[in-house]
């Protein structure tokens, strides 16, 4: 065979492959019935809460079925859709941790939900105050509210009884958590204060905003090309989190960030900075525990919130992307919230699913869900910006070392500060 | 069945019985050149294309010619990455081959219940590296592992294991081992038993002693597996991630962030800079086909053929 020829052979091998590598077109439904997929990010009952909610909306609309999948794990959803927002494969709706909406929200298949939203029967105004701050992107809203979630003290009341130590009240300040946890820590039992996930990532850096927010600071500048926590103040929260790892020893180092819970059901730790999502699970394991806001510095108890989106995706056909939407408008409305979050033990993502009787039953029944129902009112949103993960990947690294005793609080913040500058000027660049 | 009956006329349609002959070579070829060029070739050159362009496929990307690789060249990250990397691979390739040779040899003695130990060998090989890191967490955990306790009641300090930059990627290195020696194991003690018997008989013949036989005689006719042991040993560490993203995610302070681990950290994790990452991963591709040319070079020049 001569060369040339066995080139041809392999070119038309190779275009096959790309052929069958790329989808064909889709075509698009404008009249009739409709099919919408619904990446939901979720397994097991959560899934199946939703498969539920789908099967009753199809039931009432019967032009319209929800094609329920979970699509990909939450942590997953941002690459996933970067890859098929480029094809044909993407879905009508999907579940968006709020700290990836803004760089989804850059895609021109982002539906602009502005205006649905500001229909009366939405209630848009009844949604906490932070989740809309989350699901808007430069004015435009580009999400339902999907989850909510905040960050407090979990303690284990069996060990503040053992070590003799006063419950933690309301008013705390983080010396008092600092000498708390010293007083909960015995070494011959090995019984840590608190614990502390030093694995550089979204969870090393949201128990840390707290004490930023607090001391009237921000992740950001005002003019949002710097980043705000550059301050002395900030290098001692540092400091106190240095002293308590090294110094007290009352701090558990949880390098892979997973094991804090556990050892906490099996009475190691005193408190954990957990959210209302581990209530279900230490309920499970029989721990006896209590639920506090955040320690305070000057009287402010702000803390992380997950806002997570359900957001909306066009396929070039107006008619779906409203039917999508109409369909997120019903399933967060308070009588679905309150299966979906409520009966979940997830908080209700808005005012009027309170008043749902399931969410008087939860409190009743979860010991500590009250408590961060009430936590709301302090939950701050992490900035809407698409260099976030950046920032906060420059910070937690320095938080990990600082707790390791590998870097004293002065030069790590300012490894932190130019890292996290670095990245919004990068981002800046686009 | 016209063909089979009419050889004659297939032989006219056809042009000619060489063309025939190629013909039917691709076609014994093509299922798995498919398969090769769709999953090997395509994606390499994408990648390659990819790393010349600035995108998270969220809006359309822009080329920016070479400049993610000079980025590369100017960031520190990649720098501990490589060092990293280069770390592990002299630790883990040279004990990897010598354990496995060592065991080998043991096996290979006459022993009762050899079939069980084979298999206990080679067990760890076969659970995923995955399930293998999140145990290690467990067992090496600083205040709650039983390593410490082993440590304690053996009167030895506690150690702090995955929390110490000093002894975390050492300690990845001995997980490592213990997870895939037993794939040398295997190759060498194949290798073990194709010597023939006769050779070994000669060499006694002449009055060698055990050592002399191991020297003169076993370790030339295991050059062959050596070279290949080498050259799957440093492939496979300049690839290494699966334990690194189950036990310390890199930490503490970036000591055990792989080359790979920051590929997905760029790409994937964090940052969505699909264009860096892709030029993180082409340079590691180029780097470790040339290290395997090299090795693969050599082995021929000196006579040591192992592919």
């Amino acid at each position: 065979m001569t060369k040339k020829r066995s080139l041809a052979i392999i070119g038309a091998v190779a275009l096959g492959t790309i052929a069958a590598c790329s989808g064909s077109d889709r075509p698009v439904t404008s009249t009739g019935p409709m099919t919408i997929t619904f990446w939901t990010g979720q397994v097991d009952v959560a899934a199946q809460a939703i498969q539920t909610l789908a099967d009753e909306y199809h039931a009432a609309h019967p032009d319209v079925t929800i094609a329920v999948e979970e699509g990909a794990v939450p942590d997953d959803m941002r690459s996933k859709l970067e890859v098929t927002l480029g094809t044909d494969t993407y879905p009508d709706a999907a579940y968006i941790y709020g700290s990836d909406a803004a760089a989804l929200s850059r895609s021109d298949k982002v539906v602009d939900l502005t205006k649905d939203v500001a229909r009366p029967e939405v209630g848009w105004a009844d949604f906490w105050p932070g989740e809309r701050e989350a699901a808007t992107i430069n004015g435009k809203v580009i999400g339902y509210p999907a989850v909510v979630g905040n960050l407090g003290i979990i303690y284990n009341k069996r060990i503040f009884a053992a070590a003799g130590v006063a419950e933690p009240q309301p008013d705390w300040t983080w010396d008092d958590f600092r000498s708390i946890a010293k007083q909960l820590t015995n070494t011959e039992s090995s019984v840590f204060g608190t614990a502390y996930n030093t694995s550089a990532s979204e969870g090393t850096v949201s128990t840390f905003l707290p004490m930023i927010w607090q001391q009237g600071l921000d992740v950001l500048a005002k003019d949002g090309t710097t980043v705000g926590f550059d301050s002395p103040k900030v290098a001692a929260s540092l400091e106190l989190l240095r002293a308590m790892a090294v110094d007290d020893k009352s701090v558990f180092v949880d390098t892979a960030g997973d094991q804090a819970q556990t050892l906490f059901i099996n009475d190691k730790i005193g408190m954990l900075v957990t959210g209302p999502w581990a209530l279900s699970d230490l309920q499970a394991g029989k721990s006896e525990f209590g639920v506090q806001v955040l320690p305070g510095y000057d009287g402010h108890h702000d803390t992380t919130g997950g806002q997570d989106l359900w957001m909306v995706f066009s396929h070039g056909d107006a008619r779906r992307a409203q039917a999508t939407s109409d369909f997120l408008a019903w399933l967060t409305q308070p009588a679905q919230d309150a299966r979906w979050s409520i009966e979940l033990f997830n908080l209700p993502i808005r005012a009027g699913s309170a008043q749902e009787p399931s969410f008087t039953k939860t409190a009743a029944e979860l010991p500590g869900y009250q408590q961060f129902f009430d936590n709301l009112s302090n939950t701050r949103a992490r900035p809407p910006i698409v260099a976030y993960p950046e920032v906060s990947l420059a910070l937690g690294e320095q938080i990990a070392a600082v707790i390791l005793g590998q870097a004293q609080p002065d030069a790590a913040l300012r490894a932190a500060v130019d890292g996290g500058n670095q990245a919004l000027a990068d981002s800046a660049g686009g | 069945m016209a063909i089979a009956l009419s050889p004659v006329r297939t032989r006219s349609r056809l042009a000619s019985p060489s063309l025939r002959r190629t013909l039917t070579g691709w076609g014994f070829i093509a299922p798995a050149a498919v398969v090769i060029i769709g999953l090997t070739i395509f994606p390499a050159v994408w990648a390659a294309w990819l790393s010349t362009q600035k995108t998270d496929f969220i809006v359309k990307g822009r080329g920016v010619g070479l400049d993610n690789y000079r980025t590369m060249v100017d960031d520190p990250r990649v720098w501990q990455a490589v060092k990293n990397t280069l770390f592990y691979t002299v630790m883990f390739v040279p004990s990897s081959m010598i354990f496995g040779l060592l065991l080998a040899l043991a096996l290979n003695q006459p022993l009762k219940m050899k079939g069980f130990y084979r298999t206990c060998i080679f067990v760890p090989f076969v659970a995923s590296a995955a399930a293998t890191g999140i145990l290690a967490t467990f067992v090496f955990n600083k205040d709650f592992g039983i390593a410490n306790d082993v440590l304690d009641a053996v009167g030895v300090d506690r150690q702090p294991f995955f929390q110490s930059p000093s002894q975390a990627m050492i300690l990845l290195v001995l997980i490592s081992l213990w997870g895939s020696v037993g794939f040398n194991v295997v190759v060498y003690l194949a290798a073990l038993q194709d010597i023939q018997g006769d050779v070994i008989e000669a060499a006694k013949v002449d009055g060698a002693y055990r050592w002399s036989i191991f020297r003169h005689v076993v370790l030339p006719s295991l050059t062959p597996v050596n070279v290949f042991a080498a050259v799957w040993g440093v492939v496979n560490s300049l690839q290494f991630f699966d334990l690194i993203i189950t036990t310390t995610n890199g930490g503490p302070v970036g000591k055990t962030n792989s080359v790979v681990f920051l590929l997905f950290q760029v790409a994937f994790l964090k940052a969505h800079k699909y264009g860096y990452g892709a030029a993180i991963a082409v340079s590691l591709a180029v780097v470790s086909l040339l290290i395997a040319l090299v090795m693969v070079a050599y082995s021929k020049r000196t006579g040591r053929s192992a592919f």
